[in-house]
């Protein structure tokens, strides 16, 4: 579970998708698309961007895609101007409904984080610095949660948790 | 047009005892709508009477908005259907197959069966007797895309392949969906891939459909729940108790399934005393299986 929730993205991989971010659409690895556009099988999008979607997870799908472009853009994985994929390719690529990839598209674009050129495309808004750091809190705050209520299920208490955790970080949250 | 599939109140019975009985489903026009049952619950035979194969006793059936089977005529043209058991011909070859079928449906797309064709990989010359399972499911998908069907009817259409195949298989009818905004209409048992696909869900079960609704609803609306101290008979419960079971071990710890829920619903079990543990969701398969377990009548020995 923990691997597909992407927050902290300041992570070895950010570097390497900032450095691609220069030619554009590659933010997904997108280009293979145009290249081996003949055969199904072979259309890939690397991008670890949307990897580990989780069609079993009881959030809805569109909700996924949706938290996982605003995790980019807080994580500046993804800057004003870059195109997310089609909906078709997103579609294809994940195996899922149209429809939900429209779904998400939408909500993204009503909280401004991208903007729909009909006919063009769907690109990442300008998105101002602190939309950002509230999103990266958000994020923060749903890992926590995730795990305060897995160590709850398990009978750990928080204390102990906050033990382990500054065991392995050396940042203490205990007074 | 609200809805691309319609039966209402639909009867059917065969010699040896299977009906359907009042049966009724709505598909919703351009939803990909995704129809699980287990093996002999009447999938097949629901489908079969709305293709016009097979005719009701009694009800209501609507396909694209006219009736079946009066109109079946004009609701074959634009419908793409790709069967249980291939309908096509061993003597033939794939070029062959794909020349002999277009000459049923006037909208048929040339130029986009060619395309499908190479980027399915399916070689013309090649004999249909001589065709893998999966070159078999390819074709048949290329047959009921090249006609651009307003309705795409798939029984059970990646059913034995292999998953490359069923990626490319599937990869065509997004696509598809994609550009045409078309209703598809799948049957099958692989339930990670409807749940990635289908935003309708319909479930059959001894010849009725025991839910129908949007695959969210569905998921989400049933939960397993760990209870402790719940009174025996607790009143106004606000969702369904599809089954409750005493947790092994000492203590009140109970399971509860439960189909309706709400995450507002948690305070029901205060106001009768009692104390719920913890909301452990239930993926597609989970969901399917518990709803089929209390939608049948307790016989005894089971459990």
């Amino acid at each position: 579970m923990a691997g597909h929730v992407r927050g902290g993205g300041q992570g070895g991989q950010a570097g390497g998708r900032r450095e691609a971010r220069g030619e554009r659409p590659c933010a997904y690895g997108l280009q293979c698309l145009t290249v081996s556009v003949n055969r199904y099988s072979s259309t890939q999008l690397h991008g670890a961007v949307f990897e580990g979607i989780d069609p079993r997870s009881p959030t809805p799908l569109y909700e996924q895609i949706a938290a996982r472009v605003r995790v980019a853009v807080a994580a500046g994985e993804l800057g004003p101007g870059d195109a997310l994929p089609s909906v078709r390719a997103l579609a294809r690529e994940l195996r899922i409904n149209p429809a939900t990839v429209v779904q998400a598209y939408r909500d993204l674009a009503i909280d401004g984080f991208v903007e729909i050129r009909h006919g063009h495309g769907t690109f990442v808004q300008d998105v101002p610095g602190f939309v950002r750091d509230e999103e990266r809190t958000a994020q923060a705050e749903k890992l926590v949660r995730k795990l305060l209520q897995d160590a709850a299920r398990l009978g750990i208490s928080a204390e102990e948790i906050a033990d382990v955790f500054a065991a392995e970080t050396g940042v203490s949250i205990r007074e | 047009m609200n809805n691309a599939i319609e039966l209402t109140d639909v009867c059917w019975s065969a010699d040896k005892g299977f009906e359907l009985r009042d049966l009724t489903l709505r598909v919703p026009t351009g939803s990909i709508y995704g129809f699980l049952g287990p093996n002999g619950s009447g999938k097949t035979t629901t489908i079969r009477i709305f293709m016009g194969m097979i005719e009701a006793d009694r009800g209501d059936v609507r396909v694209l908005d006219r009736p079946v089977p009066a109109d079946m005529t004009s609701i074959l043209a634009r419908v793409g259907y790709v069967p249980e058991r291939p309908h096509i011909y061993p003597a033939l070859t794939v070029g062959e197959q794909i020349r002999y079928h277009s000459s049923f449906f006037r909208l048929w797309d040339r130029g986009w069966a060619e395309e499908l064709r190479k980027r399915l990989d399916l070689d013309p010359g090649q004999k249909i007797a001589r065709l893998s399972k999966g070159e078999t499911g390819k074709l048949l998908l290329l047959l009921a895309l090249a006609q651009r069907p307003a309705l795409l009817v798939l029984d059970e259409p990646t059913e034995g392949l292999d998953p490359v195949v069923r990626r490319d298989v599937l990869a065509a009818a997004l696509d598809y969906v994609s550009d045409t905004g078309a209703t598809v209409f799948i049957s099958s048992h692989l339930m990670h891939e409807l749940e990635r696909i289908c935003d309708w869900v319909g479930v059959m079960d001894h010849g009725q459909v025991v839910a129908e609704l949007p695959m969210q609803l569905f998921k989400n609306g049933i939960k397993r729940l760990r209870v402790a101290d719940a009174p025996d008979a607790p009143k106004g419960i606000p969702f369904t108790v599809l089954s409750r079971l005493h947790e092994n071990g000492a203590g009140s710890g109970e399971t509860w399934i439960v189909r309706g829920w709400e995450p507002s619903m948690r305070h029901y079990f205060d106001s009768v005393g009692a104390t719920l543990r913890d909301v452990i969701d239930l993926d597609l398969e989970e969901s399917f299986v518990e709803l089929l377990r209390s939608s049948r009548p307790p016989t005894s020995g089971s459990r």
